[in-house]
């Protein structure tokens, strides 16, 4: 083996270059990516250790998190490999309720003598807090669950596949790309392993062994007669599965549109290269968008940002109620517009729906970061505003005696707290197909795939781009656009949804590293949806110089 | 155990240092305590604290090296890890721009290490916040802040005599 191929391959000593940031993780060997870490024997032996130490204190609730997250990332340009990378964290988070309030404290000390400390440390902590408390902390019900275990249910191990392997499909992707008239390429692979095992003094001993993967690439085509370039990201949602979901298979994939191809439970990354290099050679001869009201008609890789931006965010309970004022930001969606029972969110044919149950998504799992199993619930029904996304300590907010199961953290080193779950809009319940939205459309764009963005920090007033646009002109597609955005507020963009598509196109959109909180954490959720209409919204030229 | 005192930290490095086998070895520890408080509505919403102590291990045969980290510091795993990082070591292709260890040096002390500011504990925190949201009660207004603090430290050694430790501690709020 040369030297240059060792440096690539074993990732020892090699930065951490774009790597989700787990709080203290370290570099590891890849073969460590497969070691099992501590048996459940022993995970139970040291959480009860924990959890009667913090009643020994004065503790009323405890809860112990002994995590391990496993992370590899690989990414690439052309023909080089930039870097390799295996990180591995492992340690224990406890949760107390003392003097009715919460206390947390962490370690990666995992031995008997090392948790109890750290359980005595978080019922110090709670003790003090108490000071500024200014109710005591009520929780919801949970009963508990004994021992239970939940896993992604995957076919391959991502980590039990080498490291060269990746590579070579890497610079497959890259060659492909730059054979189909690509100037650069970056691309990657992030792969995240979280085995988490949850006990609390409610009886609950719980493992889960959950599993996400990105395939992600940039393809620019610069054009030298002009210096400019083009870009066209990967069409790729980030997923909870195995390796399988890299194995392209034509019953995943959905042909739509002027030629495009998009994927559902399996991603062709090479196919979609290829694709993105015609896709983004062809933009610089695509029309500026002239600006106006245009019926849109978005695609879900386009529309699952827009549901996480404004309709996941907003109706976060912690946000709505002011947790997050110094940071991620508030909610226009207050207590009071709820409470009316009159809140028109969107038009009529609207539905949000929350969960942690569907499969392949990324914030699915068996039971929260509390011990609540995953559910199902409404947001918004038949356009109006009908419930938040909560935790235990937050729902008698809302008059409710059950969690909503969306407590996570991202580390053991972290305290858990209310995350985003996957908040996805449903289908339409009558047939229909994009092609058959699209003939109803006169003057309208057609918006594929994400791009930059702004929105306020209530999630109120927004505006979004986009990987590709096409013009729809008297019912069928006549020519690619660019320098499209389009400008709108949430309660007004969601109320011109007149159409949505069937459970034929509904697909997921995912994001890997959604943040929030203080310290900050990352949390990945998935957002479903068909491809949807919204009418009269108004497109800005996003290129001032022909836009002036 | 997080937070090792100069001499701790020597200790524990020249034990490490002691299974090695090969031409040269390094050592690093890096250790420390991160509290936090976080308030909102006028009152407290999340706090804690996070203890994290860790080892990596440099070994080098001739020009070839190889690294192993770890964070269990009972004598079977730090010996493993040595023979871990030497087994990296062998199997490397010779490193034409290695450069071998530094012997001992004389390092200045580190200016990033207040006492006080190592010493804060989740009292202080607390009337940190309390501050805060007094004033903002008073001026009929709503708080919402943070407050992080943390101390550490960092110590490397190696089979040439090299031996440094610096500590450090930060407090910011926002």
């Amino acid at each position: 083996m040369k030297r240059k191929d060792f440096l690539q391959l074993s990732a020892m000593g090699l930065g951490a270059l774009m790597i989700p940031d787990y709080l203290y993780s370290r570099p590891v060997d890849a073969s460590q990516l497969l070691d099992n870490g501590i048996d459940t024997k022993a995970k139970k032996a040291l959480a009860d250790a924990a959890l009667a130490e913090a009643k020994r204190g004065g503790a009323t609730y405890a809860d112990v998190r002994i995590a391990r997250q496993l992370v590899q990332a690989i990414t690439t340009r052309e023909a080089k490999v930039q870097n390799i990378s295996n990180n591995e964290s492992f340690g224990v988070g406890i949760r107390v309720i003392a003097a009715g309030t919460w206390g947390f404290a962490a370690t990666n000390d995992v031995t008997q003598e090392g948790v109890q400390k750290c359980a005595a440390r978080a019922v110090l902590l709670a003790k003090a807090n108490a000071k500024l408390q200014k109710e005591p902390v009520k929780l919801a019900p949970q009963k508990g669950l004994g021992e239970r275990s939940w896993k992604t249910p995957l076919q391959v191990n991502a980590f039990s596949i080498p490291v060269k392997d990746k590579v070579d499909l890497l610079m497959k992707v890259n060659s492909e790309a730059l054979k189909a008239g690509a100037s650069f390429i970056n691309s990657a692979l992030f792969f995240v392993n979280e085995q988490k095992y949850f006990a609390s003094t409610d009886g609950s001993y719980i493992g889960q062994d959950i599993h996400r993967l990105w395939p992600n690439f940039t393809v620019t085509v610069v054009d030298k007669t002009t210096g400019k370039f083009k870009t066209r990201d990967a069409l790729s949602a980030p997923v909870q599965m195995g390796y399988e979901y890299l194995t392209p298979k034509a019953s995943e994939k959905i042909a739509g549109p002027a030629g495009l191809v998009f994927y559902r439970n399996a991603y062709d990354m090479v196919e979609d290269a290829i694709l993105a290099a015609q896709q983004a050679k062809a933009k610089h001869s695509a029309k500026s968008v002239s600006p106006g009201d245009y019926d849109l008609v978005l695609e879900p890789s386009h529309l699952g940002l827009t549901i996480h931006e404004s309709v996941g965010h907003p109706l976060e309970l912690d946000r709505v109620l002011g947790y997050e004022a110094n940071y991620a930001g508030t909610s226009f969606a207050t207590l009071d517009k709820w409470k009316s029972g009159k809140f028109n969110y969107g038009s009529s044919i609207v539905n949000f729906f929350a969960d942690r149950k569907q499969p392949y998504f990324l914030n699915t799992v068996g039971y929260d970061d509390e011990g609540v199993p995953a559910k199902e619930w409404d947001l918004v029904k038949n356009g109006i505003l009908v419930n938040y996304q909560a935790t235990r300590d937050q729902v008698q907010i809302l008059g409710q005696n059950e969690s909503h199961g969306c407590s996570y953290a991202d580390s053991w080193g972290n305290v858990q707290f209310q995350r985003m779950p996957n908040v996805s809009l449903r289908p339409g319940r009558t047939g229909l197909s994009v092609e058959d939205m699209i003939k109803g459309v006169d003057k309208g764009v057609y918006i594929v795939g994400r791009g930059s963005y702004s929105i306020d920090q209530q999630r109120y007033n927004f505006q979004f781009g986009g990987q590709l646009f096409y013009e729809i002109e008297n019912g069928k597609i006549t020519g690619m656009l660019d320098d499209v955005a389009y400008q709108s507020n949430t309660q007004y963009f969601w109320n011109q949804c007149t159409q949505i598509c069937d459970e034929r196109d509904y697909r997921s959109f995912g994001t890997f590293r959604d943040g929030k909180g203080q310290p900050g954490q990352v949390s990945a959720v998935s957002h479903g949806c068909s491809t949807s209409r919204f009418n009269k919204i108004n497109v800005l030229n996003t290129n001032s110089a022909k836009s002036a | 155990m997080a937070m090792l005192n100069e001499q701790e930290a020597k200790t524990l490095i020249d034990k490490i240092l002691s299974y090695s086998k090969a031409d040269e070895i390094s050592v690093t520890l890096n250790g420390g305590r991160t509290g936090n408080i976080r308030y909102a509505r006028n009152t407290v919403s999340t706090n804690g604290e996070t203890d994290n102590l860790s080892f990596s291990i440099t070994s080098v045969f001739g020009k070839k090296s190889g690294t192993a980290t770890g964070n269990e510091f009972d004598d079977a795993s730090l010996e493993k890890a040595v023979r871990r990082s030497e087994e990296v070591a062998k199997l490397a292709p010779d490193n034409p721009e290695y450069l071998p260890a530094l012997g001992p040096q004389q390092y200045g002390r580190g200016l990033n290490f207040a006492e006080s500011t190592a010493k804060i504990d989740p009292l202080f925190r607390v009337d940190a916040a309390l501050a805060s949201i007094n004033a903002c009660i008073a001026s009929n207004t709503t708080a919402a802040g943070y407050l992080e603090d943390n101390a550490g430290f960092v110590a490397m050694g190696n089979s040439k005599g090299l031996y440094a430790y610096n500590q450090q501690a930060t407090a910011n709020s926002r």
